[in-house]
């Protein structure tokens, strides 16, 4: 393999596994225009509980998020693929999850991968396909802890700290 | 590296900025104090939990936080970098947990801690370190400990402070320290 093959190959990956990072904070932080944006319009995803379109997954997952506390997706274990303009990755994920049971707050702690295919198109690579498999899970309950915490808890798009920082040109 | 394809030159960067995120989670789990110092300019804001203040000046409360614990791990996940030259931004993810004394009931707790870190990042003399960090908390738990597991192995199976960690000495081979 040539020098510029290997080094295209690492820029191809650094992309690829920054659509993750971008799918979680997106996740994280109810942001449909930055989700929208990791899938080909044409995409498609299946997470178990919905099945279909990118479009129609996007819908799904903010409804479903938007009724939740809090979430946090960590994601390591980026295994990619190349082939040409096309990849397939394997990325693991942890998932945090706050939220509320007959009333009472919850925590769930969950593991599972992104089994995926990329497709680059005129230069840029996104996901044409996800497919979301769970590994372990537990549920128990949680303590209020954010109660009178103020302004350093995380919270969704446009509150968060992340997106104040962007107007102050600190974060992107 | 000035006629070096730009692409290559911030991904270069990128893990540089990457690497010293890495090292203040080494810094707090081995109790490593240079490590972690090394990691912000010495001028540097700090603005995590219920501290603001100077990063430097934070180093010396996370040390005195992470010397007495049990146990300490600290995860960099998710790094978010744009690179602008000498200056960049970077959001990435931590999860930790501290099994330490809970000052109420004197017994041992585990604490989980999720969150982020959104810190701008200068390069200065052909180093990269933070210049302003902001923690973000996500996601916290408490729970009782189990001692079933790992405290049974012997000693030197179970991670440790700086020097005593193991790490010390396999990095000092390279070195032909050991």
């Amino acid at each position: 393999m040539s020098a510029d093959s290997r080094f295209e190959a690492l820029l191809a990956r650094q992309e690829i596994a920054e659509l993750s990072y971008r799918y979680s904070r997106a996740c994280d932080r109810l942001d449909r225009e930055l989700l929208t944006s990791v899938y080909w319009p044409d995409g498609t995803d299946d997470h178990g509980a919905f099945a279909g379109s990118a479009p129609d997954y996007v819908d799904w997952v903010m409804g479903l998020l938007a009724g939740w506390v809090a979430v946090h997706h960590d994601n390591g274990n980026i295994l990619i693929e190349l082939e040409g303009d096309t990849a397939f990755g394997e990325v693991h994920w942890t998932g945090y999850y706050s939220y509320e049971i007959d009333g009472r707050l919850h925590d769930q702690l969950a593991v599972g991968r992104y089994l995926d295919r990329y497709e680059r198109r005129s230069g840029e690579w996104r996901i044409l396909h996800r497919t979301c498999v769970s590994d372990w899970s537990r549920v128990e309950p949680a303590l209020d802890w954010r109660k009178g915490r103020g302004r350093l808890v995380g919270a969704r798009k446009p509150d968060d700290l992340l997106y104040r920082h962007r107007q102050l040109g600190i974060v992107p | 590296m000035s006629d070096a394809d730009p692409r290559l030159t911030v991904l270069a960067d990128k893990q540089e900025i990457a690497e010293v995120l890495y090292r203040y989670a080494r810094g707090c789990d081995r109790a490593d104090e240079a490590a972690l110092r090394s990691c912000f300019h010495a001028d540097s804001r700090h603005n995590h939990g219920l501290y603001e203040g100077l990063s430097h000046d934070f180093v010396d409360r996370a040390m005195a936080i992470v010397r007495p614990l049990k146990a300490c791990k600290h995860i960099i996940s998710n790094m978010l970098i744009t690179v602008d030259g000498d200056a960049a931004v970077s959001e990435c993810h931590y999860w930790a947990h501290h099994r330490r004394i809970n000052e109420q009931t004197g017994r041992e707790e585990d604490y989980y801690s999720g969150g982020r870190y959104l810190d701008r990042f200068e390069r200065r003399d052909g180093a990269w370190k933070i210049a302003s960090r902001t923690g973000i908390s996500d996601f916290e738990r408490y729970d009782a400990p189990s001692d079933r597991g790992m405290w049974q192995m012997p000693a030197e199976k179970i991670g440790a402070k700086h020097p005593d960690d193991p790490v010390y000495a396999l990095e000092a081979s390279l070195r032909g320290g050991k």
